[in-house]
């Protein structure tokens, strides 16, 4: 009993020496939900991310962009955590969308750099933006759910079960530039009320887009 | 302590007074009848059935029909009780005294005769208040021995049932009792409770936990390896199974061992109602004591360590709620534990009028100001909440629900759910290595005999339970 008791004063001690219980809660938390990689006239490279917050239980969350610039996705991560003070946080993200031209340059550095970061989830959707930018695409307003990342997110899923839209997740993705294959990955677009919608699929190889095909090019 | 008589009345009365000098409550009354028979009558005020004494003992006394007659022959000839007799052992026969018998001295004898006339005021029988059912027997032990016995007797009609009395040598002067039943219980059973209760030291046993803690195993583990009851029905089917039960004169409550982890999920309702509800009532219970003691560990663990666990927008209310508050997610939780376990212990002292008053100040104002004023978080509250209400379905497992909620609070908040896991582990381990009175303690836990599953996780239909099985009998199903 006595020994009982000295293990836990001891446990207890370390537990409170060791700061771990001063860790803080979700209140520091900024979720991503979705992120847009642009291609800028300069030849570099644009991070749209679109992070939600919630400042009270009976308010609505409210969704809010963050930009970061830089010359590759590295580059990009960085400068975002240099903006949120270290705290980026992907693991809620749910899609990332990519410029075509981007697309075509080869994706093999955005996908390591994704999976370099232990806060991605492996079923991250990514995605194409066919003749706008990923920088619109991630701004367009979301017509059912409140929060457009969300929406986006339901959207590709939504797509992909009805079987409309390849089902390559990240972690498919990796795998499938990693043995050299062929893969497509959705397309989507705005209408001209801004809305996004699926517009057929970008086809990859080698990594690199070799063009758009299904959908249609002219959703407006 | 002890007296000496000879054969001199007046001396032997003189002897007995000099032992009680300066009590008050001590009476002593002489008779002489007309035949000449001279007698002392002894007994303590308040402590004895008057009417019984005037009628069966002083009144014969006054009416004898001769004098010169010994102690014996005054016990059988004289005086009209069913239950006297001539103790010659002096120490015997103050013990009897102090406990409500009154003590005859005959005249020319120097045996004393001892005459059952107890007849203290007792509580009578009532439900007891923690073991409340819906349906079922009402009567719970009273703090007579005797009575809480006939209880037993009444519902075990059946010659095998045996009971044991031993006095405890301490300043109380205790009756501890065992009992069991012939051919169900085994008699190594019997004989290890029987040793561990003569290895009581204490200067005095005032109630039976004073017994529980003294002859239970691992008596540092939080987890009650002695089986409780202050029903003498549970009593009685724990006897039906094989099991010893012990009562501690002036307690309420019967002791039963060997006791197991999965009697602390089971409720005297289990029995009484339908087998479908008490199937449904044990999973309740079993998911309530899982959710006490690792929800405010989950939650801390979540939140500190793995957020991306939890779903978007339980995370945004979550996020929204934490806003502002200054303690992080452990001290949040830490100190709301602390205070409900404060209200608790209030609420068990305070007394029943002031209760609503308690309740109200306590867990209403307290609790809404708190969230109100952003001391604490909305979740936090309702995390403590959940905890405390589930912990409550499980009386049995309140102490071992304390300890592991708060051990798992710290692991989860020190290493997250890895750490909360290997809490549980710890936990699991400590379960393996318990025993009680050589049963383990996680028997029946995963049956492996077909027939022994009928009253575990499930109560089955009483038809397909003849018999009741335990480990007592276990050799019976192999």
């Amino acid at each position: 009993m006595k020994r009982c008791l000295q293990l836990a004063a001891l446990a207890l001690c370390l537990l409170l020496c060791a700061g771990c219980t001063s860790r803080g809660g979700a209140g520091d938390l900024l979720p991503i939900l979705s992120a847009g990689i642009s291609a800028q006239p300069d030849g570099s490279l644009q991070l749209t991310a679109e992070a939600v917050r919630q400042n009270s239980l009976e308010g609505d969350a409210a969704s809010l962009y963050l930009t970061a610039s830089g010359n590759n996705p590295d580059a990009l991560f960085a400068g975002a955590e240099q903006l949120l003070a270290g705290k980026l946080y992907l693991s809620h993200a749910r899609t990332v969308v990519i410029d075509a031209s981007i697309a075509e340059q080869g994706i093999g550095p955005l996908i390591r750099a994704l999976l370099a970061r232990s806060d991605v989830r492996l079923t991250l959707r990514l995605a194409v933006a066919r003749d706008v930018t990923a920088d619109e695409i991630v701004r367009a307003q979301a017509v059912v759910e409140d929060i457009p990342g969300e929406a986006l997110g339901s959207l590709l899923d939504g797509h992909t079960a009805r079987g409309e839209l390849p089902d390559l997740p990240l972690c498919r993705v990796a795998d499938r530039i990693l043995s050299g294959g062929d893969f497509s990955l959705p397309a989507v677009t705005l209408t001209g009320d801004g809305r996004v919608i699926p517009a057929g699929q970008a086809d990859f190889r080698l990594a690199r887009m070799t063009g758009f095909s299904g959908g249609d090019s002219d959703a407006g | 302590m002890s007296v000496q008589f000879t054969d001199d009345l007046s001396e032997n009365i003189k002897a007995l007074q000099a032992v009680f000098s300066g009590d008050s409550t001590f009476v002593t009354r002489r008779v002489r009848s007309p035949s000449g028979l001279c007698c002392a009558v002894f007994f303590f005020d308040g402590m004895v059935n008057n009417a019984a004494i005037n009628e069966s003992v002083i009144r014969p006394l006054v009416r004898a029909p001769s004098a010169g007659l010994s102690a014996e022959a005054v016990a059988q000839g004289v005086l009209q009780v069913n239950d006297c007799k001539v103790v010659p052992d002096t120490g015997a026969m103050l013990s009897a005294l102090l406990y409500g018998d009154t003590v005859i001295l005959v005249a020319g004898d120097r045996r004393p005769i001892v005459v059952n006339t107890k007849g203290f005021s007792l509580r009578s029988p009532s439900e007891p208040e923690n073991e409340k059912v819906l349906r079922g027997p009402r009567e719970g032990f009273t703090e007579s021995f005797m009575i809480n016995l006939s209880m037993l007797r009444r519902r075990v009609n059946d010659p095998r049932l045996t009971c044991s009395f031993a006095r405890y040598a301490g300043k109380t002067q205790t009756v501890v009792c065992v009992c069991w039943i012939k051919g169900l219980t085994p008699p190594a059973l019997v004989r290890e409770m029987q040793r561990r209760i003569r290895k009581i030291s204490l200067d005095g046993i005032l109630d039976a936990n004073y017994v529980a803690e003294c002859v239970r195993d691992a008596p540092g583990s939080p987890f009650p390896t002695l089986g409780t009851t202050e029903r003498p029905d549970v009593a009685v089917a724990r006897l039906l199974e094989g099991r010893v039960v012990v009562l501690t004169d002036g307690s309420p409550v019967a002791l039963s061992a060997p006791c197991i982890l999965q009697e602390c999920f089971q409720a005297n309702d289990d029995y009484y109602i339908s087998f479908r509800q008490a199937a449904v009532s044990r999973a309740l219970r079993a998911a309530g004591f899982l959710l006490s003691i690792v929800v405010p560990a989950l939650y801390v663990a979540l939140l500190a360590f793995h957020p991306e666990l939890l779903p978007t927008r339980l995370l945004l209310a979550i996020n929204a709620a934490q806003k502002g508050v200054p303690l992080p997610p452990f001290w949040e939780i830490l100190l709301l534990l602390l205070v409900f376990e404060t209200l608790k212990e209030a609420g068990t002292r305070t007394p029943s009028v002031m209760g609503s008053t308690m309740s109200i100040v306590g867990g209403l104002v307290l609790g809404q100001a708190a969230v109100s004023a952003r001391f604490l978080s909305a979740p936090a509250v309702i995390i403590v909440a959940i905890a405390a209400v589930t912990g409550l379905t499980i009386p049995k497992l309140q102490s071992a629900a304390l300890v592991l909620r708060f051990s798992l609070l710290a692991a989860g908040a020190a290493a997250g759910i890895y750490g909360l896991v290997f809490g549980l582990a710890l936990a699991v381990c400590h379960l393996c290595t318990l025993r009680s009175f050589g049963t383990p303690y996680l028997l029946n836990l995963i049956p492996r005999v077909r027939a022994r599953t009928a009253d575990t996780w499930l109560r089955a239909p009483w038809r397909d339970m003849p018999r009741r099985r335990f480990l007592a009998r276990q050799e019976e199903d192999t």
